[in-house]
């Protein structure tokens, strides 16, 4: 689980709490990064991850242990205030550095380019945003990004959402029950989602 | 608006030489300077790294009447320099804006003044994969920005396939970029006229610089030579698992 939030953010601190309760509940184990105080360099755009040191990063941080932690996991969540549609900058800086477990050899997909699977799995995604008031404009933007992700990180499953910033606890908990079971979480076996949906509001 | 206004160039890469972003970038102020504009560059990369960088980036949007806003596309969407760097302008303006509203004003010249300073924004954004509309939610979050900010949107312009141009000038390769030119020309044209960028500079500029096809062999065939040049690289490595 990747947080973007900002260190005074209550509301996605409380979405990060449901989420590592609902699915402890369901004998996952969860990994959570709170990027703000992560220590990780900006993407330096220098592909030595594909070129030189192919699947890893040179940067030695904690950018290049959120890339080994992706490989192997079953759902990738991500947290953030939605940042003009998009991620904060603490969360797309994470991202950014993801880019070593991507292959770099190039094909179509349903008629588009993309980068090759370097895995033979990669995780689900699901990610969770806020705003302060509803904003049909934004979340538009949100959700698309996070398609568009999914394609790009190979991921089988993914869904979206945008909550209310401030929304109260029990509301939070019910949204987040209500994603993890869009995606399988509740119903399947600890550590497996059920590949092939795809879910997004 | 009119002739002789100022141009802020913002370059989203991380990259040191070889920019395509500044490449692009660099085309639109030059044309705009043709027109006597007064341009200036910030290299955002550079901006971040220190507080009176950051200071001078934030003074250079406030007096800019057109900001040019030149970026690769890293995951579908602004590199996070670039996000960080759009979050603190935001933020700055604002706080400029809220200052404003509650500082009174005796003339009218001064309202005048206050209402006719948000800068246009033009960005351009320029994609590893050769299609441009993979482009599209980037420079839809440049669009919201533009609202957040308190800059007035004049519109964006996706290329497919920037990773041929390598970074070069555009002239260097005058057949393949001619439609690029065009649409920056375009483009250009627009912001000195103070105009939303036109439907044609749009289209223009998402004409494929090379067939999708051609471009992902041509892109394979550059790793293929370089696994070939250094056999004991293994390009398909799994650092982190099967």
């Amino acid at each position: 689980m990747l947080s973007g939030a900002a260190s005074d953010d209550v509301t996605l601190a409380a979405i990060a709490r449901c989420l590592e309760r609902e699915l402890e509940g369901h004998d996952w184990t969860v990994e959570s990064w709170f990027l703000r105080s992560s220590d990780i360099a900006y993407c330096r755009g220098c592909y030595d991850c594909w070129k030189t040191t192919p699947g890893d990063c040179t940067t030695d941080d904690d950018g290049r242990r959120v890339a080994q932690a992706l490989i192997g996991s079953d759902l990738l969540v991500l947290l953030t205030p939605v940042t003009f549609g998009g991620y904060s900058s603490a969360l797309k800086k994470a991202l950014d550095r993801l880019i070593p477990d991507i292959s770099p050899w190039m094909t179509a997909v349903d008629g588009e380019t993309h980068h090759k699977p370097r895995y033979a799995r990669y995780p689900d995604l699901l990610a969770i945003g806020t705003l302060p008031v509803p904003d049909p404009d934004l979340e538009r933007t949100f959700v698309t990004l996070v398609a568009r992700n999914a394609i790009n990180f190979h991921a089988a499953s993914h869904a979206a959402a945008v909550v209310a910033d401030g929304a109260p606890e029990a509301v939070l908990e019910l949204r987040v029950t209500s994603l993890l079971t869009e995606m399988g979480v509740a119903t399947e076996q600890a550590g497996s989602l059920d590949a092939g949906r795809e879910t997004a509001e | 608006m009119s002739v002789g206004g100022r141009v802020l160039l913002l370059v989203g890469s991380p990259k040191r030489e070889r920019s395509t972003s500044a490449v692009l970038g660099a085309y639109v102020t030059a044309r705009l300077a043709d027109e006597g504009y007064h341009r200036t560059t910030v290299d955002l990369r550079k901006s971040l790294a220190s507080a009176a960088g950051t200071a001078e980036l934030l003074a250079s949007v406030d007096g800019a009447d057109a900001i040019v806003l030149s970026t690769p596309l890293y995951i579908d969407s602004l590199p996070a320099t670039v996000t960080r760097a759009l979050e603190l302008i935001a933020q700055h303006r604002l706080a400029r804006a809220l200052v404003s509203e509650l500082t009174p004003r005796d003339t009218l010249a001064d309202i005048e003044a206050t209402l006719t300073t948000r800068p246009l924004l033009l960005a351009l954004v320029n994609l590893g994969f050769p299609e441009s509309h993979q482009g599209a939610v980037a420079l839809e979050i440049c669009r919201h920005f533009a609202a957040a900010a308190d800059l007035d949107w004049a519109g964006g312009l996706s290329l497919g396939g920037g990773g041929a141009l390598e970074g070069r000038p555009l002239n260097e390769r005058a057949k393949m970029t001619r439609h690029v030119r065009a649409a920056l020309d375009l483009a250009a044209a627009a912001l000195a006229a103070g105009e939303p960028v036109p439907e044609a500079a749009v289209a223009l500029m998402a004409r494929p610089l090379v067939r999708p096809a051609v471009y992902r062999r041509a892109t394979n065939r550059g790793f293929h030579r370089l696994a070939r040049k250094h056999k004991e690289l293994d390009l398909d490595a799994r650092p982190y698992g099967p």
